[in-house]
């Protein structure tokens, strides 16, 4: 395993006589060499403080995290073959572009000259920046700074909180090509995000977080199986419409609409009457959107 | 880890050197300095010019007394509450490592401002026709290792404590407080009122005591220096001693910073 938490609990203190809060509690997963595993949850689920424990920038209040197979101290060896790229833009603000990647290479041991730092910067749409103090720059920039500081180590496990907030749909693109090529030359990738969407072309492992606890462990494919529960049919009728199709839209004698699973042979029937003409019949897939969303609100409504 | 270690010191001196907090501190203070200082230095006769020089010596001493510990108060405090650190922390760089260049940064700022100083010093004292003294150098040596004790006792404070409360621990909580109120607790002893409370405080206060740094070891034994100037044999052997009891509270809190930073999380 790359990355295991075994029964990984979080409190924080919220005051003298306060209830502690819990932030994660007693969390179980395991990411494998190769995976590109996605932590989902809503604010506050604790997808950040388990990244936290992950990176050993948080103490467990109970259970234990191995990374690369040791528990990791801060600033090891081990933290070479890592890549983090935190959610706050915490760089150091008073550097420039340029000197903030030949700081954070050497903090890898690596020098690098100003030819390579260069080509870096202008791979991200950076280049112009490269003298510009990392204060006055955009979230965009800095995000991307973050990007070009987290491959710096050549790593061989990536932790990304959020990686694709503050990037213009371009960079997104950009960056998500790259993630999936590094993935496919091995680099195993652990990310925290809102955007589902991009989970779910990424990602081939997703866990889900809600108020600190584990709710879903399994592969992108096992979560979204299953779900075509629902078909999105269209066609043609002027007579009346059963009741078991619901009716998105109706123009002109079309009909748009969903049937049910279970309805689908009293449809089929249906649509073999003389005054039906059936368009279209499609097995509808949940997107991971609808799936996290059922499983989180199914959660906590039940 | 050489490389390492030199990629923070020279990220630390460019922290320093952009730090506009800092540099407007620096200007207040120095600022300060001349304006109780410089007036004095101008009304004064040709004839106390041994006077002047004592006092400009002790104005540049205790501007790079108050800004070594502040470089590490700003440094330290800002790298922790921004969350900076975590950049660091998470690459090959060890908190004992950033640590020590922190204390290594703010040690070769305060080196250049005691020896601006003691140019400065010796400038006027030929200016002046002041025959170069030794004790110039012990000052200058002597109040260079004040400040590097102060340095590292700010350091581990600012890695436990809010900014503002180590400025308000090192202000009124310093050896010197406890020792007075050792003191008082004793007379209160001698007085005989409240035997086991004053007894149980007196040597809780001696233990508060005997922990913290003192800023200024030795210092009844060279004070003469900085009135004459003049350093003997007799004060040059103190030198070495207050080297090594800076060298030893300097790995004390540099060790104590390291278990701190240890076992703190950055959330």
């Amino acid at each position: 395993m790359i990355v295991q938490a075994d029964n990984v609990t979080v409190r924080y203190g919220t005051g003298l006589f306060r209830k502690p809060l819990i932030a994660l509690d007693g969390l179980c997963l395991d990411v494998r060499e190769g995976d590109f595993f996605a932590l989902l949850g809503e604010n506050g689920a604790g997808k950040s403080t388990a990244m936290g424990c992950f990176l050993g920038l948080l103490k467990p209040t109970h259970g234990r995290v191995q990374v690369l197979g040791e528990p990791l101290k801060l600033g090891s060896s081990t933290y070479r073959k890592i890549g983090y790229l935190p959610e706050e833009p915490t760089y150091h603000g008073y550097l420039t572009m340029e000197e903030a990647v030949s700081y954070y290479a050497a903090l890898y041991g690596r020098r690098v000259s100003k030819a390579e730092i260069g080509a870096l910067l202008q791979r991200m749409g950076l280049e112009k920046a490269r003298g510009l103090l990392i204060d006055r720059c955009s979230k965009g920039m800095k995000q991307k700074l973050g990007i070009v500081q987290c491959l710096l180590g050549e790593p061989t496990l990536l932790f990304l909180d959020e990686p694709m907030r503050g990037l213009d749909p371009l960079g997104v693109k950009d960056f998500r090509d790259a993630l999936i090529d590094l993935n496919k030359r091995g680099t195993t990738i652990v990310m925290n995000s809102h955007m589902l969407s991009e989970v779910e072309i990424v990602a081939n492992r997703v866990a889900i977080l809600a108020q600190g606890r584990l709710v879903a462990l399994e592969t992108t494919a096992t979560l979204l199986q299953g779900q075509t529960d629902v078909y999105w049919v269209s066609f043609r009728t002027e007579g009346a419409v059963p009741d078991f199709v619901a009716v998105e839209s109706r123009q002109e004698g079309r009909v748009d609409g969903t049937v049910p699973l279970a309805h689908l042979p009293r449809f089929l029937a249906y649509a073999h009457s003389p005054d039906v003409r059936l368009l279209n019949c499609d097995a509808r897939r949940r997107t991971l959107e609808e799936t996290f969303t059922s499983i989180v609100r199914g959660r906590a409504d039940g | 880890m050489a490389r390492i270690f030199l990629a923070n010191v020279a990220c630390n001196l460019r922290f320093y050197s952009r730090n506009r907090l800092l540099v407007l501190f620096g200007l207040i203070v120095l600022a300060l300095g001349c304006i109780s200082t410089v007036p004095w230095l101008l009304m004064s006769s040709t004839v106390r010019h041994f006077e002047m020089l004592q006092a400009t010596s002790s104005l540049l001493s205790t501007f790079a007394l108050v800004l070594t510990p502040s470089l590490s108060l700003v440094l330290i405090g800002s790298h922790l509450r921004g969350r900076t650190i975590k950049m660091v922390l998470t690459k090959v760089c060890p908190p004992g490592l950033w640590l020590a260049s922190t204390l290594v940064s703010a040690t070769l700022v305060s080196l250049l401002l005691h020896s601006f100083g003691l140019a400065l010093t010796a400038t006027l004292s030929v200016v002046w026709g002041i025959p170069f003294q030794s004790g110039f150098v012990f000052v200058f040596a002597d109040g260079f290792l004040r400040s590097i004790i102060v340095l590292s006792y700010v350091s581990f404070l600012s890695v436990v404590l809010h900014p503002v409360i180590v400025v308000l621990t090192v202000l009124a909580l310093g050896e010197s407080t406890f020792y007075q109120l050792r003191f008082l607790a004793l007379t209160g002893l001698e007085a005989g009122r409240h035997p086991i409370l004053l007894s149980v405080l007196e040597k809780g206060l001696g233990a508060v005591y005997a922990v913290l740094p003192m800023f200024n070891p030795l210092s009844d034994k060279t004070q003469g220096v900085y009135t004459t100037f003049r350093a003997t044999g007799y004060d040059w052997k103190f030198l070495p001693w207050i080297a090594a009891y800076t060298a030893g509270i300097v790995l004390f809190f540099w060790l104590a910073s390291v278990i701190a930073l240890r076992r703190r999380s950055f959330p």
